[in-house]
């Protein structure tokens, strides 16, 4: 371990703080467990007891090989912190994709893995085979993950199992959540929580009834609620069957999933905002603005481009605006079939789409795309900068934006914004290129290049589970870039690099 | 006290924002 520390500086650390997040999420498999015990599946019980089981081994060894006699938790860097997150995030997906290969559903290891990926990121795609027979607990891991991943793996592992406070922030900002909202990390890992698990039970509960009301039996209207309710707060979009949203036929279920996912792709730091009594936070946010000029813009053009296609208003609003507004928090619910986006809404329905997709919810929420608030931001450099230029030379005018409070518009964050802007586009851009090299049609490969580079789910039917291999790993780290905003995968990658380098050049010297 | 009425406070003001701006795109569907 100290040979291989001297070419990969502090890799205690990152092993043990990686170690107790594998643990923690390790722990989560309990749940669908005991779900199975109660439901009486035989077979998925042994499936999450040997996952469990796998789990908790490893997590335990990389503690172990963390627990060091040098290991200087303390002193924690900001590489560190970002490398913890890019680590766990890649460990806890192979790990997590084992229930789902022991189920039989997946014909590849490399499929659970993208489905946990999917899950994780938020995304929605799915690759399980036969969908509508999967056990209950398979289900309930499925939406679990999607439920965790939104909230933040880290955001749980801190908020419950490592007490060592000293480095968690570092850890915290690599998984893309840079919000302070009390200032130590326990206690705003805390309130995530709370906020979600508020909206949890009032969510499941309105999904119930609803479900109860449209004539599903109590116990299934419960699992369908809890899973879809799941699914719409994490912006996820897994649904418990292969027709996705549609299964249900109900104008109810998608008015209340709605509001659910938007008020999931709002920022955490929005809503303790609000429950602190700052009201006004939901008119006067920068985010909020720009989420609501953009999909009202989308929605606009796509319906007076597609309305032709839809008998009624209520039919427009159910098939157009659902879907535009799904695309754009980043859930990938569609109650229509995925080969109607390619074969109905034509090529300016999918511009629109493409264009939600990647745009966004807020961050530091559980959405994806690259943010309202990074769109926000530089929408309004880019006035400030035409203002400057009309103004007289001499003046001094300070531009700012409001977003929880009063920030001045300042270089360093609009050249954060747009790098991570082009660093989406050239991700989303490679995906295209990767899938018209396969033999998709253009629009098509951006439409997915988009759903994956965004975490949003919708498909246009490329994913499945026989799509060419490089894909589906090209899709995976889209996935997992887009969601954990590049820096901490790039930050893992050169960690790797550098230490191999170091490597090689003793090799060479020898 | 004061702090959970302030919280349910919020809690419902998200909700009806979410509320009007569905009901604000399902007009323009109207239209």
């Amino acid at each position: 371990m100290d040979q291989i520390e001297k070419n990969f500086p502090g890799l205690r650390i990152v092993f043990y703080y990686a170690g107790w997040i594998v643990i923690g999420i390790s722990l989560l498999m309990i749940i669908p467990l005991f779900t199975s015990l109660v439901v009486n599946e035989i077979n998925p019980v042994l499936d999450f007891l040997i996952s469990l089981a796998i789990s908790l081994s490893v997590g335990l060894m990389m503690v172990m090989l963390g627990t060091g006699h040098n290991a200087d938790r303390v002193n924690l860097q900001w590489k560190h912190g970002f490398v913890i997150a890019a680590l766990s995030w890649v460990i806890l997906v192979i790990l997590c994709a084992i229930p789902y290969r022991l189920s039989g559903h997946n014909d590849s290891f490399l499929n659970a893995c993208f489905d946990v990926m999917s899950g994780f990121t938020t995304t929605g795609l799915v690759l399980t085979q036969d969908l509508d027979h999967i056990s209950i607990g398979l289900n309930m891991w499925r939406h679990i993950l999607t439920f965790v991943g939104g909230q933040g793996m880290v955001v749980l592992a801190l908020s419950f199992l490592v007490n060592q406070m000293s480095g968690a922030y570092k850890i915290y900002v690599g998984e893309a959540k840079d919000i302070g909202l009390v200032p130590n990390v326990k206690g705003t890992a805390r309130l995530i929580w709370k906020i979600s698990l508020v909206y949890l039970i009032i969510g499941t509960l309105a999904l119930w009834i609803d479900g109860m009301i449209i004539g599903l039996n109590p116990l299934s209207a419960f699992f369908n609620g809890l899973f879809m309710f799941s699914s719409a707060w994490s912006t996820g979009g897994f649904a418990p069957y292969s027709q996705n949203i549609m299964y249900y036929h109900s104008f109810s279920f998608e008015i209340i999933t709605m509001i659910f996912l938007i008020l999931g792709s709002l920022n955490f730091g929005l809503h303790y905002a609000v429950w602190q009594g700052k009201k006004k936070e939901i008119i006067k946010n920068i985010e909020i603005q720009s989420f609501v000029i953009t999909s009202f813009v989308c929605c606009a053009l796509a319906i007076v481009a597609l309305a032709h296609l839809y008998p009624d208003s209520v039919a427009v609003f159910r098939r157009i605006v659902y879907n535009i507004i799904s695309a754009h928090t980043t859930t990938g619910f569609s109650n229509i079939y995925a080969r109607q986006f390619a074969l109905q809404w034509g090529d300016f329905g999918n511009i629109i789409i493409i264009t939600a997709m990647l745009i966004g919810g807020s961050a530091c929420s559980t959405a994806g795309g690259f943010k309202g608030l990074r769109v926000g931001i530089v929408f309004k450099s880019i006035i400030a900068d035409v203002k400057k230029l009309l103004s007289s030379e001499r003046s001094v005018k300070v531009y700012k934006y409001h977003h929880i409070k009063d920030y001045i518009l300042d270089d360093n964050i609009v050249k954060s914004s747009s790098i991570i802007i082009i660093c989406y586009f050239i991700t989303f851009a490679i995906g295209t290129a990767l899938g018209t090299y396969y033999g998709y049609p253009m629009t098509e490969s951006a439409f997915e290049a988009a759903s994956v580079t965004g975490n949003v789910g919708l498909s246009i039917g490329i994913t499945t589970a026989t799509m060419p291999v490089l894909m589906r790993l090209y899709y995976i780290v889209a996935m997992f870039m887009g969601r954990l905003e590049f820096l901490s995968v790039f930050a893992l990658f050169g960690y790797i690099v550098g230490g191999l380098k170091k490597l090689c050049a003793k090799y060479v010297k020898h | 006290m004061h702090q959970q009425k302030n919280e349910i406070i919020g809690l419902l003001s998200e909700l009806i924002f979410t509320l009007l701006y569905t009901g604000l795109l399902f007009l323009l569907t109207l239209l």
